[in-house]
């Protein structure tokens, strides 16, 4: 239990400090996996003529060394996390613990170990205070004691989960994981909060033999932490890649494995670049990866578990696996405007962990959204649980165009979308006609489209989707793009573009500060009183 | 076909600096790795019982990759010494399980 005299000396700075130490530390094991891995594979090549026997055994210890790395690299960030989280809450409590004794300074008289309080009845004296008025300042007493015995509580609860679970984040490098068939795993009926309850609950030589032997399970797993689910996924990136090369040989000429192969490939680009000069936290982090059909991602820059803001991104019509990376770097471009207006703050999300529709005609079939709703949904349940719960983090969810009218269903259906705030970006519309059918507070949902944005020609149609979130009718904040200076179809892309005010307004809202994003009103399409040129 | 040298000297030179990158870092910075302070914590007490196995698994691992490194460009040195030699040498460098 923490104490009254602890906490009042407690120095959280000192926990931030031993986070960023073990911070570093998983940054430099970090920086040699791509190493580990690139030279795995050229002594994979280089190894092939005699001595086979020895080339392997070299080959496999590297390969090795380097899926315990992955693992010691994600552990040592869960150390780090959990001692940030832990000297974030004894802020917290020492501040409400100090609020309480200055409150009483006035008149009651806490005992130095904080076991007691009782009024001060001299000092009440002094002042004048009526025998009649004495059963207020006992009232006030009550509730001070009652903050204080709060605060302990809190501060002791967040104590004991933190070394609950950094008892679980010892290193693994040296042992030996017990088979996968040994190891529990999570029902398919949990939900996130379930499976993180379950994941936290693993030994740390259980959590090795998931990561090593079943990243399949791990990797698209709503409700394990990011750093875990980025240790499977690039396991599977890898085994993707090496499935399409080989189905490639075969078939050189195959348009989508080529496709397929070029996403892969630009994603672990995007992974393995070189991260922490940005000055803020701008590694990447694979949620999903899925090479099957049109092929799907999920890739976060910076780790939203531990971020104070995150941007979910949905994109659109045509969006795939080929073309992931151009979504990631619009994320990129969200977190760098955000983290200049609030320094450290911000990690974002490029979700496409849903088929999109091909083509513009196709887009105004809503069943693609429908068939999204539940994997999005459960996804920021995800996040939400490895945040630490609904308070922790501002989130934001954004979609264009058809990722707009994913984001609008998902947000319109069942129990809806966990998220703070939602910003519709070029949208056809978002199966629902006001804003407070997305069940966060139409203020908490702002929509822009530039005036020259082809998505106009969408008409605000039941068999479409409904009307525009940029009209009056829909209730949403509404926030300007201006127009754009090429075609109709390139406005449609344009709004994270070098030098395009909407992204000023983007970064406000993602970090909190909609209210100065200045509002426009349309009261009807652009179209419908500009002649098209 | 055959193998190509210069390489896999190459490999086991990248292999030994990422071991030694790991070991240069705890060399200077393993005194960060503890709570000061915050008496009554029991984290504090908790951290200060996971830092030594961080720190000695790390160092293992360092010295694992410098001498897989190490076995790798002296194999390319000595190569017609034949096909076990490599892999016992690299089979004996291995830590112990615990």
């Amino acid at each position: 239990m923490v104490g009254f005299a602890e906490l009042k000396a407690a120095d959280p700075a000192a926990f931030r400090l031993t986070a960023t130490a073990y911070e570093d530390l998983a940054g430099v094991v970090d920086a040699q996996l791509d190493p580990l891995r690139t030279n795995g594979e050229s002594l994979n090549n280089a190894w092939s003529g005699n001595d086979q026997v020895g080339g392997t055994a070299a080959v496999e210890a590297v390969r090795d060394q380097h899926d315990r790395a992955t693992i010691a690299q994600a552990d040592l960030v869960g150390v780090a996390g959990e001692l940030n989280t832990l000297a974030d809450v004894v802020e917290l409590s020492q501040q409400r613990l100090n609020d309480a004794l200055d409150r009483a300074k006035s008149f009651a008289i806490v005992a130095e170990d904080g076991s007691s309080i009782r009024l001060n009845i001299e000092a009440l004296q002094q002042r004048g205070v009526k025998p009649s008025d004495l059963k207020h300042y006992m009232t006030s007493m009550q509730t001070i004691a009652d903050d204080i015995s709060d605060a302990l509580t809190t501060a002791t609860e967040a104590d004991e989960t933190a070394r609950t679970r950094i008892s679980l984040l010892t290193p693994t490098l040296t042992s030996n994981p017990p088979s996968a068939d040994d190891v529990p795993e999570p029902e398919d009926h949990w939900n996130p909060e379930q499976v993180n309850e379950w994941w936290h609950g693993l030994t740390p030589e259980q959590r090795q033999s998931l990561l090593m032997n079943r990243p399949d399970l791990i990797g698209p797993l709503d409700g394990v932490p990011t750093v875990y689910r980025d240790v499977a996924n690039r396991a599977l990136l890898d085994e993707q890649l090496n499935d399409v090369e080989a189905a490639l040989a075969d078939d050189p000429d195959n348009k989508r494995l080529l496709g397929i192969q070029e996403g892969l490939l630009e994603i672990r680009e995007r992974l393995e670049s070189d991260h922490g000069s940005a000055g803020y936290d701008d590694r990447g982090y694979l949620l999903l990866i899925d090479s099957s059909g049109d092929g799907q991602a999920v890739v976060a820059v910076g780790n939203p578990d531990v971020a104070d803001n995150v941007v979910t991104f949905v994109p659109g019509t045509g969006a795939e696996l080929s073309t992931a990376s151009g979504d990631v770097a619009r994320v990129d471009r969200m977190v760098a405007d955000a983290n200049l207006l609030d320094p450290g703050s911000t990690a974002g999300i490029m979700w496409l962990g849903y088929d999109a529709p091909d083509n513009v005609a196709l887009a105004a079939d809503p069943s693609y959204a429908n068939d999204a709703e539940a994997d999005l949904q459960r996804f920021q349940w995800g996040m939400e649980v490895t945040q630490g719960g609904p308070d922790e983090v501002l989130n934001t969810t954004m979609g264009h165009s058809y990722g707009s009218t994913v984001v609008g269903h998902s947000a319109a259906e069942g129990d809806g979308l966990r998220t703070d705030q939602i910003v519709l970006v070029g949208s056809p519309g978002v199966g629902t006609d006001h804003a407070s059918d997305l069940q966060i507070g139409a203020e908490n949902v702002y929509a822009t489209t530039a005036p020259n944005d082809l998505i106009h020609i969408v008409p605000d149609a039941s068999w479409a989707h409904g009307t525009a979130p940029i009209m009056e009718s829909f209730g949403a904040e509404v926030f300007e793009t201006p127009r754009h200076d090429g075609s109709r179809s390139e406005a449609h892309s344009a709004y994270w573009d070098e030098g395009n005010p909407a992204r000023d307004s983007m970064a406000l809202i993602i970090t909190g500060d909609g209210d100065e994003v200045q509002r426009t009103d349309y009261h009807e399409r652009w179209y419908q009183w500009r002649p098209w040129n | 076909m055959e193998n190509d040298l210069p390489a896999i000297r190459r490999c086991g030179s990248a292999i030994q600096d990422c071991g030694r990158a790991v070991s240069d870092h705890l060399t200077d910075n393993t005194d960060g790795l503890t709570v000061s302070g915050n008496t009554g914590f029991v984290t504090v007490g908790e951290v200060a019982a996971i830092t030594p196995d961080w720190t000695d698994q790390l160092s293992g691992f360092s010295r694992r990759l410098t001498s897989i490194g190490r076995i790798m460009k002296v194999s390319a040195d000595d190569f017609d010494e034949g096909d076990v030699e490599t892999a016992l040498r690299i089979q004996e460098s291995e830590p112990q399980v615990t």
